[in-house]
């Protein structure tokens, strides 16, 4: 009986666990309510300690000062690289500000529309990329905050708002927007990015280096800027949705700060499912043709200068009261007209160049041809037309938009590629003449454009 | 009481049926000290095969016909008692020898302690690699084998140089060894040392009693209610190895009314945290066997065991975070709420049930059959950190999200990481580092949890289980024909069917509802979108799992093996021999439940079968000089099928099996010297074995392959080793001397060389390449094989006071342990740079260098042992203590190189580092450790 009742006080220790392997309390992940002592600023007060004049580092030492903002950036689309952007009210911003932190995985801890408190001493404020940016000083240099010194500047509050983005259009971009979500109405991407035969990805195009950065073209008033993506970002490979609508996004500035651009936190942000907004292309229905005989062909071949272009009864002209043209220009041994803002003060720079009146009556099945090349490439400038009646001057003319393949080059680097396009126009009588314009504007939209091999086919 | 031992004694003079007439001993075994009677003690006359084993009452008779001998030496030995040899005069007719005692060996409580630190041995080794010393344990009668279990073990010492996968290992003659990796998994019956002293070894390829066996010997524990010892065992113990408390209880009826017998046995072992941090532990243990005599000639027994199992795993190091945080670190755990919580867990729950018959058929032939059914799970635990949310724009989907790699020895969290650019070092971010590691240094569960509550929809961290849920039924009949007193022939016929379930399940999805069950690491290929290359299951794609849920990869793998035997043993009046044969075929095949993203074609559905054909042949012969000396030499010649996991490449994702795969040729032979004598025991063995055509399939991260473009020069792989040559050679020593009848000194040495013997074939198979890429030949010949020291030695002696209290010390010399190599690094992908052209820095001398296999420091180990014993009238208190390691001696006892660097270039670069960023790591031995046990038995 005696070792009955023992083994029963043994059998009854078995069930009796001293050791936790399977139920755990749930840590009390509510955030603790956050007690600072000092005084507390505004994002744009922050801002304010920068002199833009001398380009100095601020340092922001014993002003036992804080700010809060809320984060509306979001790095699980991999789009944005340890940094995080705050605004100072989740509705209705005035400013915005990026950190950068030494932290890859930043959603974890700071989601969008989080309210934050940063510390001010001990970081330092700095220019960069086109935008203002707090983080550590490091020489010249504004670095990381350091992943196990987070805590010690930024703190999190128990409160999160759904951040309500602020409506603008792309021609109110301005340097108060820059680091706000915004987001803007009735855009499309250029067509030339979404051809069903070369339809563009966000950042997976050989020609991207470290963004992919996409022209989006404004319904309303069609001013362009650009959607920029990282290529390391979760969507690099999506397609860019063909139609027109909304995104909603942070407005930022490209690396080399040359011009604005649009960054999202996650492809969700894009909706884009209305119908495209493009000008009424000249329609001939399908191009059928082959285009077998050349009634017409102009290489640039002993084309040297605009007299000798004259002579050959093209049109070259600056419109927007400044000198640049489209240039002859011998590259690779190879006559061509060449355009671009660049190295120019013109802003903007409106070029046209206009074809010699062709006379259309007596051909059928006719078909425009000519091959462009795009190098350094910061957005998609140039574009086609025909008229039916050049008055001499292109703004006084009524003009046809043609719907032309312009390519996408690399943005840092000349191109060697020709792209061609092949227009119907077989539905256009009589005289007739074709535009190229080109629309840039110094500094940022520059890229330079080659015109090569224009021709006018027959069956 | 007297006289119901007296009447059992008359019944079972019947029963044994001894004609008076005819020569035969006989008597009854009982314990010295608490005079309990012995059963299953074995009493053998040395130089025939005959042999019998006393019964629950500890009643013997053993018929000698046939035995034409002046003179007979019986051999009494029983697990846990000191053998006894007794000389006799052939007698004309029976010979009553009465009652003899049998000494108790308080050196064998020893054995309740050391199946702890061969567990710890398993816990360490990833994989449970260094175990297979266990199959030793309890049942050597041998100075060497005992040295190698008690002290060797906890070096990770390997006798003979082999794995767990070369020895066989029976309960009840029903192999145990697990067919995923031919190795037995030993926490299936942890716990359970009361039960498991019976116990039959027999070393190497010398011939067993119950099946052909293994390169590396077989054990048979014997599980049978008979079997025990009539009486209860009460134990506590305590400990600062695997566990810090154990408790034990046993009882064993003895014969009932009716024939029946019954024996239970339950413990429990845990710890909050072993010796090393955050290793908590926690282990039931249960046992029950009943056996009814159905008749004279029929028993059958029931024995069922169930040890479920939960502990925490400790990670191998580098040297950098070793000199950081010490040997005892362990990044794997945490505090979550101020408990400690261990994100690797290992939890095994195989609960085993068998039938077991015994049939006389006649005096001289027995059959033993068996059917067992073993089920039940095996998981490990780890987190997922790449939980992802589904964005979809436009009808096009993305994968937003994926965390961090929450260990934090990460490299890229260490110092090293941020001085790894030689000039530009950033002394800042390593201090940093340093601090961050030295203050924190542990899991953050808490910043899972916030992660996945901040992320908008799935979990971005789970936890997760690979769970191996198993469905075993072995079923055998092992035949034992003693044709003559001195020929006796054995055989069996051996089925095991297996069927293999493998996936991985949400455990804990920390907070959060779902997990988006796809690869965030995937990468899209030629045939393959991102998007699909990611999915999990194709038929389920962006499927969203809950805990609970299986995820990730679901397969089966059936495995069929059968297995006949037979084997004759002859003896001559001065010679021994022996010839074993067997003949087995092996079958595998994997059908996927998932139709996986990367492999759409080949993962779903029924592979090909995989058949193997396992043939053997084995010799043995022992000549005795004289009583005293014999000399004992085996040959062997047989394959062996490689277990599921060398076979498929990467089960996890597709069917593709390994190229070429053949069977296991193993050719051995050893040859042993003994000399024995009431004082003086010595034995030398010389052994040499190959085994050739192994396959080797293991896997891992690397960059720096060629052939890949420069773009895709790091990948995760799988590596297939295939046509491995391996030799073992060496010599065996052990020796004892009983200098007075208290005092034994003891010597052992074991001198190894075990190498690579060629130059197998390397290819590598990836998700991230179309084809597997052939390496060509890994340089590996000479290299010497990872595993424990290859040469050890010790020194020690035992003390046993009459007053029942004794204790023992040895010292013991490691020496010639060497870093596991990656054979990556030793094939011509070295030399070459990712266009396949060789690399225009390389310089022989210095890849020579940067080649050269890590040689382990050579270190000494003192151990100590000692109890006491108590009779209080009927009750037998005993307590025992060892302490292993005093001079807490840090040492490695194992560790691999990071097949991370696989060319010149980057190993070059690396090892030109102060610290590397991936240095070898490192497991390294406990410092001094402690067991005590108090036990009470009546």
């Amino acid at each position: 009986m005696k070792k009955e009742r023992l083994l029963t006080l043994v059998a009854g220790f078995l069930f009796v666990s001293c050791v936790e392997t399977d139920d755990y309390e749930v840590p009390n992940t509510d955030v603790q309510e956050i007690n600072f002592e000092g005084d507390l600023t505004s994002i744009s007060a922050v801002k304010g300690n920068y002199d833009p004049q001398s380009g100095e580092i601020h340092v922001f030492r014993d002003t036992e000062t804080w700010f809060e903002g809320y984060v509306i950036s979001s790095d699980a689309g991999g789009n944005f690289y340890k940094e995080l952007i705050l605004q100072d009210r989740p509705e209705n911003p005035t400013a915005g500000i990026q950190i950068l932190i030494d932290d890859n995985s930043l959603f974890e801890t700071f989601e969008p529309g989080r309210k934050v408190f940063v510390k001010l001493d001990g970081l330092s404020l700095g220019y960069n990329n086109g935008v203002l940016q707090l983080g550590l000083q490091n020489r010249g240099d504004v670095v990381s905050i350091p992943g196990s010194m987070i805590d010690s500047f930024i703190q999190r509050s128990s409160e999160t708002r759904e951040i309500v983005p602020l409506t603008v259009s792309v021609d109110d971009f301005s340097d108060d927007l820059k680091n706000i979500f915004i987001q803007i109405d009735q855009v499309q991407f250029d067509l030339n990015l979404v051809r069903t035969d070369n339809r563009f990805s966000f950042a997976s195009n050989p020609v991207d280096r470290y963004d992919g950065e996409r022209q989006l073209i404004s319904c309303e008033t069609g001013a362009t800027t650009f959607l920029s993506t990282s290529t390391f970002s979760n969507f690099r490979s999506l397609l860019l949705p063909e139609g027109s609508g909304s995104i909603r996004g942070i407005l930022t500035r490209d690396f080399y700060d040359e011009h604005y651009v649009v960054m999202v936190n996650t492809p969700e942000a894009i909706l884009m499912n209305n119908e495209r907004c493009d000008p009424e292309y000249l329609d001939c229905g399908s191009l059928d043709s082959e285009g077998l005989a050349v009634i017409f062909e102009e290489n640039f071949d002993g084309v040297t200068s605009n007299t000798t272009l004259s002579s050959r009864g093209w049109t070259n002209i600056n419109v927007s009261g400044g000198e640049k043209k489209f240039t002859p220009t011998l590259s690779a041994g190879n006559r061509i007209l060449r355009v671009s803002a660049y190295n120019t003060n013109e802003s903007p720079l409106e070029a046209w160049l206009v074809t010699p009146e062709f006379d259309l009556s007596e051909s059928q099945n006719e078909i425009l041809s000519f091959d462009l090349l795009s190098s350094y490439d910061n957005g998609l400038l140039l574009s086609v037309f025909a008229t039916r009646n050049f008055t001499g001057d292109p703004r006084t003319t009524v003009w046809i938009p043609l719907d032309a393949n312009i390519p996408l080059g690399p943005s840092n680097a000349n191109s060697t590629i020709f792209r061609e396009s092949k227009i119907d126009i077989s539905c256009l009588e009589g005289k007739v003449w074709f535009g190229f314009r080109y629309l840039g504007a110094a500094p940022d939209k520059t890229t330079t454009y080659d015109l090569d091999n224009f021709s006018l086919l027959v069956d | 009481m007297k006289i119901s031992i007296f009447g059992v004694f008359l019944l079972s003079l019947f029963s044994l049926s001894i004609n008076a007439q005819e020569p035969a001993v006989k008597g009854r075994l009982v314990d010295a000290i608490t005079d309990v009677p012995l059963p299953q003690v074995k009493i053998a006359i040395e130089g025939t095969f005959l042999e019998t084993f006393t019964d629950t009452d500890g009643i013997f008779a053993l018929g000698l016909q046939n035995v034409a001998l002046p003179e007979i030496l019986l051999n009494i030995s029983k697990a846990g008692y000191i053998t006894k040899r007794l000389p006799l005069k052939f007698p004309s007719e029976l010979k009553e020898l009465g009652e003899i005692s049998l000494q108790p060996d308080e050196f064998f409580e020893r054995s309740q302690q050391y199946t702890i630190s061969l567990t710890e041995a398993e816990i360490l080794a990833e994989e449970g690699d260094f175990d297979n010393i266990s199959g030793i344990l309890q049942s050597a009668r041998d100075v060497y084998l005992n040295t190698a279990a008690f002290d060797f073990s906890q070096t990770f010492f390997r006798v003979r140089g082999l794995g767990a996968e070369y020895g066989k290992l029976l309960i009840n003659g029903v192999e145990m060894n697990k067919n995923y990796d031919g190795r037995p998994q030993w926490s299936n019956w942890g716990g359970l040392n009361d039960v498991q002293r019976n116990q039959v070894f027999s070393n190497g390829i010398a011939p067993g009693d119950y099946s052909f066996g293994g390169l590396g010997g077989t054990t048979n524990i014997i599980m049978r209610a008979s079997k025990y010892q009539k009486g209860t065992r009460l134990s506590v113990a305590g400990s600062n190895r695997t566990y810090t408390g154990r408790i034990m209880a046993t009882y064993a009826s003895g014969e009932q009314n009716n024939g029946w017998y019954y024996a239970f046995s339950i413990a429990k072992r845990y710890a909050a945290e072993g010796y090393i941090e955050g290793t908590l532990y926690n282990a039931n243990s249960f046992f029950a066997a009943i056996e009814k005599e159905l008749s004279e000639k029929h028993s059958l027994n029931l024995t069922a065991i169930y040890t479920p199992v939960v502990r925490g795993k400790s990670a191998p190091l580098t040297e950098e975070v070793i000199q950081l945080k010490g040997r005892r670190y362990n990044p794997y755990w945490g505090f979550q709420e101020g408990e400690i919580r261990n994100s690797r867990m290992r939890d095994i729950k195989e609960p085993i049930v068998m039938l077991n018959h015994f049939w006389e058929i006649s005096e001289a032939i027995k059959m033993n059959s068996n059917i067992s059914f073993q089920f039940g799970t095996n998981a490990n635990s780890r987190i997922d950190y790449g939980g992802t949310n589904l964005a979809i724009m436009d009808g096009q989907e993305s994968f937003l999200g994926g965390g961090e790699n929450p260990d934090p020895s990460y490299y890229q969290k260490l110092p090293g990481y941020y001085l790894r650019f030689s000039g530009s070092e950033n002394f800042e971010a390593a201090y940093r580092a340093r601090n961050d590691l030295l203050d924190n240094g542990q899991l953050d569960w808490k910043s899972l949890y916030v992660a996945n509550q901040n992320s908008s929809e799935n979990a971005v961290y789970a936890l997760v289980e690979d769970v191996n849920k198993d469905e075993l039924i072995n079923a055998n009949s092992i035949l034992s024909w003693k044709v003559k007193d001195n020929f006796k022939i054995i055989s069996s016929l051996a089925y095991a069917g297996l069927l293999s379930h493998n996936y991985s399940q949400i455990e804990d999805l920390f907070g959060a509802d779902s997990f988006l069950d796809i690869d965030v690491f995937a990468e899209e290929n030629s045939e393959n979108s991102l998007v699909e290359a990611a999915q999990s299951d194709l038929l389920h794609p962006n499927r969203l799992a809950r805990e609970g849920d299986a995820y990730k990869y679901n397969y089966e793998i059936s495995s069929v093996k059968t297995e006949a035997f037979v084997q004759a043993q002859y003896s001559f009046r001065k010679l021994e021999v022996s010839f074993s044969g067997k003949l087995g075929a092996q079958k595998y095949q994997r059908t996927g439940n998932f139709r996986n993203g990367i492999f759409p074609e080949n993962s779903l559905g029924a592979g090909d079968e995989i058949n193997f054909t396992e043939i053997g042949l084995k010799s043995g012969a022992v000549y005795k000089f004289s009583g005293r000396q014999n000399l004992e030499g085996n040959v062997g010649y047989f394959t062996k099928a490689p277990g599921f996991k060398n076979a498929f490449i990467n089960p996890r994702q597709n069917n593709d099996i390994v190229k070429e795969l053949s069977e296991e040729l193993i050719k051995t032979a050893d040859l042993s010297y003994r000399f024995r004598s009431s004082k003086f025991n010595l034995r030398l063995t010389g052994f040499y074995s190959e085994i050739n055509n192994a396959t080797e399939v293991s896997y891992y991260f690397t960059n720096g392959l060629s052939n890949l473009g420069s773009e895709n020069s790091a990948a995760f792989v799988q590596e297939v080793l295939t046509d491995i040559d391996k030799l073992y050679l060496g010599l065996e020593f052990g020796s004892e001397y009983q200098v007075t009848s208290t005092i034994k000194l003891k010597a052992v040495a074991a001198m190894g060389q075990f190498t690579y013997a060629n130059n197998p074939a390397l290819s590598l198979s990836s998700a991230s390449f179309d084809n597997p890429i052939d390496y060509g030949r890994s340089f590996l010949k000479n290299y010497r094989l990872a595993g424990g020291p290859q040469q050890a030695g010790m020194i020690g002696f035992e003390y046993r006071d009459p007053d029942y209290w004794w204790f023992g010390g040895t010292v013991n010399y490691f020496s010639q342990a060497f870093i596991d190599i990656s054979p990556l690094t030793r094939t011509s992908n070295f030399q070459l740079d990712y266009d396949g052209l060789p690399l225009l820095e390389y310089d022989a001398l210095i890849a020579k260098e940067l080649l050269k296999q890590e040689q382990f420091d050579d270190y000494y180990l003192v151990n100590l042992v000692g109890g006491k014993s108590w009779r209080i009238k009927d009750k037998y208190v005993g307590f025992f203590m060892s302490i292993n390691n005093l001079l807490d001696k840090e040492y490695k006892s194992g560790g691999f190189e990071q097949a991370r660097n696989s060319n010149y270039r980057t190993l070059k670069e690396d090892m030109d580092r102060d610290i590397p960023v991936f240095g070898n790591k490192y497991w390294y031995g406990y410092g001094t450790s402690f067991f005590a046990n108090v036990y009470l038995r009546f």
